[in-house]
């Protein structure tokens, strides 16, 4: 936590911090059912890892939303690539699908870059992809740890839609997060409300006592402003200014720099900082 | 048709209420549990209760207002008589059910839960890991000194605290 905080400090100049410890790329790959908030959780973990000097590219399987795509464009104004721009596949044909992952992992794999994948709604296509690949062993082979995150909102639904898929041993699982979403509980509804029932499940207990671990994501309450804005969470802690020129009010950086260093503590306490890209 | 329930069950209740007994004792037979809870479980002090039975309209088997020693005496037949009818109705069989009236949730003791169904936490007896035979751990997670309970316990504390307790 201190160390996040220190991030803070001096934030004017605040530049991303030297990749230290990781050099293996890593699989990140967001599932479960839509509507749970997992494309901005997805963008926090892509955030973070850039301020913290680690390359990440996101690759948008959500093809509905397509949330990375607009966050993180592959060209720029003049049509110039972007580096690490948000990549997806050329139609919404599953073998379009199955090619463009294809494609993307193996230049993971050259690279040596890692990838965040957003996969809402897209269960039966990885469900397929693992089967056909054996994506679980195709990473172990290239020394590269995928993890699956599910995120859950308030519905109980998007409990039972996640044990199903862990259920089915068909996903690369050995490292599985479960995402406590507050960001998504509904109006009126409190936190307890929300989860207890999930929380109070044979699941699961099941679940975590299998190895699953568990993530608690805050609500941020001018997330809206941020992304009305177009400002990122790292930046708007800083006070830095955004695409219009605005700064960041005190107000507004304190409250997004303690909702940083709260998600921080969490990844320390369940011990998943090290599973993120 | 309320009233003529109503009627009926006043008849009923006649007829299941033999003369022999007092209005005091029928008063302490309904009131039973009330009555207990509320002498919790101290002596009855039997001449204010009778002084306010008299007033309420309760008599003894000739009409008369109770005194102190037929009040006590009415309280022990009224506690046995609920006692017996309370064995009497523990005895009594259980009413068939009609299938169609067995909630659809309903599985015989010690059952498994069917797989796609979530099990609250305190329910069944068979093991976690049945339930979740496809998970498999990395290797290198195994000696982190993670405690999925201990971690269970601070995520119920912060989402109380977040709930406002």
């Amino acid at each position: 936590m201190e160390s996040i905080m220190d991030a803070f400090n001096n934030s004017e100049n605040a530049e991303p911090q030297p990749e230290v410890v990781k050099t293996k790329p890593s699989l990140f790959i967001r599932a479960g059912r839509g509507r749970t908030g997992g494309s901005t959780g997805l963008d926090l973990v892509i955030q973070r890892a850039r301020f913290q000097g680690r390359r990440v590219k996101p690759l948008d399987g959500d093809r509905r939303s397509r949330t990375l795509s607009t966050l993180y464009p592959s060209a720029d104004e003049f049509g110039d690539p972007i580096e690490d721009g948000a990549s997806f596949p050329v139609s919404d044909e599953l073998p379009d699908i199955k090619e463009w992952l294809k494609g993307e992992f193996d230049e993971m794999v050259g690279e040596g870059v890692s990838r965040a994948l957003d996969l809402s709604g897209g269960d039966r296509v990885m469900q397929e992809f693992v089967r056909d690949l054996a994506l679980n062993e195709f990473c172990l082979h290239h020394g590269i740890t995928p993890t699956v995150a599910l995120f859950l909102g308030p519905d109980i639904e998007d409990f039972r839609h996640a044990t199903e898929i862990l259920k089915s041993g068909e996903f690369p699982a050995e490292r599985t997060i479960l995402v406590l979403n507050e960001g998504v509980i509904r109006h009126g509804q409190t936190t307890e409300g929300a989860f207890l029932p999930i929380m109070m499940t044979r699941e699961f207990d099941a679940l975590t006592d299998a190895g699953v671990r568990t993530s608690f994501l805050r609500r941020l309450s001018c997330m809206s402003v941020l992304r009305e804005r177009g400002v990122g969470f790292y930046e708007a802690a800083a006070g830095r200014t955004d695409k219009a020129g605005l700064k960041s009010s005190p107000t507004l950086a304190f409250m997004v720099k303690t909702w940083l260093a709260a998600f921080e503590r969490d990844l320390d306490e369940g011990k998943v900082a090290d599973w993120l890209p | 048709m309320a009233n003529r329930k109503r009627g009926t069950k006043a008849i009923l209740k006649t007829i299941e209420r033999s003369e022999q007994r007092s209005s005091l004792f029928w008063w302490m037979v309904e009131n039973h549990d009330d009555i207990l809870a509320a002498a919790n479980g101290k002596r009855i002090l039997w001449q204010p209760f009778c002084a306010k039975a008299a007033a309420d309209g309760l008599t003894d088997t000739k009409g008369q207002p109770a005194c102190e020693r037929a009040a006590r005496e009415a309280w022990q037949q009224a506690r046995k008589y609920v006692s017996e009818m309370k064995a009497k109705a523990a005895a009594k069989a259980p009413r068939p059910v009609h299938p169609s009236r067995i909630d659809k949730n309903w599985r015989p003791a010690n059952a498994p839960p069917p797989t796609n169904q979530l099990v609250p936490a305190a329910a069944g007896s068979h093991s976690l890991q049945e339930l979740m035979p496809a998970i498999r751990k990395n290797p290198a997670d195994k000696d982190d000194g993670y405690d999925p309970k201990a971690r269970k316990a601070s995520l119920l504390r912060l989402i109380a605290e977040r709930s406002g307790h």
